[in-house]
């Protein structure tokens, strides 16, 4: 063996062994942008209470660079001042900035009773970034989906919860949605679902300038440079040595003046598969703060000079491609996933179903047994549209469970402690759940419903779906 | 927010089971990935790499506590992607050290034996069961974390030279437990 084979068999060690070994940096490296803005936007909201002054009007978006260079970005922000509304809640999208790839956004979302938001953690939304015309774009930077998001309390509005969200799309985004389904309070369970608000904006992207068709020795494509970064469709990677991903160890340089001398930016340089565009790799730079770029004309990769324009960002296609992937993988794999989910048990045929308006959840074959300690459930459910094709955005189970005590006077919530796997089944059109959940044990303790599972008479899950409100599904517990 | 609140999160699917992770062990996740691999790039990637098998680890998992949890998925992503990168790197960071010093256990011959490395681990547990809990913080925060003598001096209250000799006391054991337990590196 050798010692690395030895370091890595330290790391299977059993957890408990760690607990006291893993502590935080006794110095902090340099914040990254959205920490930073949510300390400072803290501070400031200290500041703006002691000196009574009240806060001004929502120029959200630079506290998400402080200290960088926001003036860079000041002539591109979207002002959308959208507001949509029902009885109890308001939600406004107050700003954006995006170059198509990168997303800025801060929205909020008041309570209009004017009661303080103090006991509720958290809003219940889904972001969703589309192309101009409307297709839903693939989330998230590689592995990581998000790159950050915060709120603050609303700056002397104690009725109010603001968000910051920043997101990595693949492919050019010219619209954001925000879906807001209602309050959470995660530490006691406890849900505010007044009605469901949807609101929607188009973006503008700020400037960018783009690499025509390279040339064909040329290794860089579709250059796309923006005050955030640059990206570029990478020829010629062996992709099966590319993996998920490696630092790009090229060299990068930008002209700023023709016939100038070329300069390096601080950046985070990655090379990435392409998940819009089946074997390309793309090259995936990240400035260290936003960048003026109108004196640039041009990018040096490795020695070769790509000459920099400005216009319309490249198109691309909304991922078909993958979508057809997903379900012949799972098509392979979908009697060892239901004989998986069913191998401890029998199922029976389960024909409960419900919809919003927007999309029908159903169950299909079931398993549930316990007694008072104990309760375990196997359920292979399915989710459609009701009109045309299940919208690929994200899909929520909300904290799955309300258990219905039997003289349906009292509703306990309980946190489940389950599994639940998705898949899209193109065949049907269909997202497929397979939820597998046992409450016993430590799961038993987990829950928050500590009765006698025999005295239940349903179980009721809810879902929440891509547009409308939370569907509920009650499933009758017989003996 | 609580560790359990963030578990849930990972629990219901939710994506900000990801953010709240970042904002809270982060920095955490970045010195442990910076300690391995010496370059910020590398590590934020290995950090970006965390989340994803955190997300695909809860469930079924319910770490408690979360941090050290997701340390060690940090920790372990960090060497493996050390080891797969090209040797004119390897000279950085403790991670060279921390090998050198592990080096005097093991015969130095790669094992593709999963039934020695699955041993191996057995083995460990139990030595780290029978060690004093200082013991074994020093010798886990050097060969788990990676942590620097000088570090683990500060935490521990000892010299440098003092916990250099402690961890090679704490090796020499670790080579008679291996032996009686029949293991042979």
């Amino acid at each position: 063996m050798t010692a690395l084979e030895l370091a890595a068999a330290i790391g299977q060690t059993e957890d408990r062994f760690a607990k006291n070994v893993f502590s935080p940096p006794a110095v902090k490296k340099r914040s990254r942008p959205i920490r930073t803005a949510l300390i400072l936007a803290a501070v400031l909201a200290l500041l703006t209470l002691l000196l009574g002054v009240a806060a001004r009007e929502l120029g959200f978006l630079e506290r998400m660079f402080p200290g960088e260079k926001f003036e860079n970005l000041e002539d591109y922000v979207n002002q959308i001042d959208v507001s949509m509304e029902n009885d109890s809640l308001r939600l406004t999208l107050h700003e954006a900035v995006t170059d198509g790839y990168n997303t800025y956004l801060v929205f909020s979302v008041d309570l209009l009773n004017g009661d303080s938001m103090d006991r509720w953690e958290s809003a219940d939304y889904i972001i969703q970034p589309m192309t101009t015309e409307g297709f839903p774009v693939v989330r998230g930077g590689g592995s990581g989906g998000n790159l950050g998001t915060g709120t603050d309390r609303g700056m002397g509005k104690p009725n109010r919860i603001v968000y910051y969200w920043h997101n990595q799309c693949q492919m050019n985004t010219g619209r954001i949605s925000v879906r807001l389904f209602g309050l959470k309070n995660l530490t006691t369970g406890e849900s505010f679902s007044p009605g469901y608000l949807e609101a929607e904006a188009e973006l503008k992207p700020c400037l960018t300038k783009i690499s025509r068709q390279a040339r064909k020795e040329e290794a860089y494509a579709n250059i796309v440079l923006s005050p955030f970064g640059l990206r570029a469709d990478a020829r010629g990677v062996d992709m099966e040595k590319l993996g998920t991903g490696k630092v790009f160890r090229g060299k990068l340089e930008y002209v700023f003046r023709e016939g100038g001398e070329a300069q390096k930016i601080s950046s985070t340089q990655a090379l990435r598969p392409d998940p819009v565009q089946p074997e390309t790799a793309v090259l995936s730079v990240a400035f260290r703060q936003p960048t003026d770029i109108r004196e640039i004309v041009a990018v040096r990769i490795d020695g070769v000079e790509y000459p920099l324009e400005t216009g319309p960002l490249p198109k691309r296609e909304p991922e078909k491609a993958k979508e057809a992937e997903i379900p012949e993988l799972f098509a392979e794999t979908r009697q060892a996933l239901y004989d998986e989910l069913f191998s401890d048990c029998t199922p029976v045929e389960s024909d409960h179903t419900a919809d919003n308006g927007f999309y029908r959840l159903e169950s299909r074959d079931l398993a549930l047994w316990g007694d008072e300690d104990e309760l375990h459930l196997r359920l292979w459910l399915t989710a459609a549209a009701l009109e045309g094709e299940y919208d690929r955005i994200l899909a929520l189970w909300e904290r799955i469970g309300t258990c219905l005590l039997i003289d349906g006077k009292e509703v306990i919530v309980f946190r489940s402690d389950g599994r639940v796997n998705d898949y899209f089944d193109s065949e049907t059109g269909e997202r497929v759940y397979l939820l597998k959940m046992d409450f016993t044990g430590e799961g038993a303790k987990n829950a928050l419903f500590d009765g006698d599972f025999t005295k239940a008479s349903a179980l009721r899950l809810v879902w929440t779906p891509p547009a409308g409100d939370r569907i509920a599904l009650d499933l009758e517990l017989r003996g | 927010m609580e560790d359990r609140e963030i578990v849930q999160l990972y629990w219901d699917r939710d994506e900000r089971a990801i953010r709240e992770s970042d904002a809270k062990y982060g920095p955490l996740c970045r010195s442990v990935a910076l300690r391995i691999l010496a370059f910020p790039e590398d590590s934020e990637e290995c950090v970006s790499d965390t989340w994803l098998h955190s997300w695909n680890a809860i469930p079924p998992k319910r770490p408690d506590p979360l941090g050290p949890f997701l340390a060690k998925i940090t920790r372990n992503l960090a060497l493996d992607r050390w080891r797969r990168d090209h040797t004119a790197k390897r000279n950085a960071g403790e991670t060279p050290l921390v090998l050198e010093e592990l080096e005097g256990l093991v015969s130095g011959e790669s094992t593709e034996d999963e039934v020695l490395r699955r041993e191996t681990v057995r083995a460990l547990n139990g030595f780290l069961d029978g060690l004093r809990s200082e013991d074994r913080d020093l010798f886990l925060g050097r060969y788990l974390a990676f942590e620097t003598l000088e570090s683990l001096a500060k935490r521990s209250g000892r010299s440098v030279s003092g916990v250099h000799k402690r961890l090679a006391g704490l090796r020499e054991k670790l080579r008679e437990h291996l032996r009686k337990e029949g293991i042979n590196l």
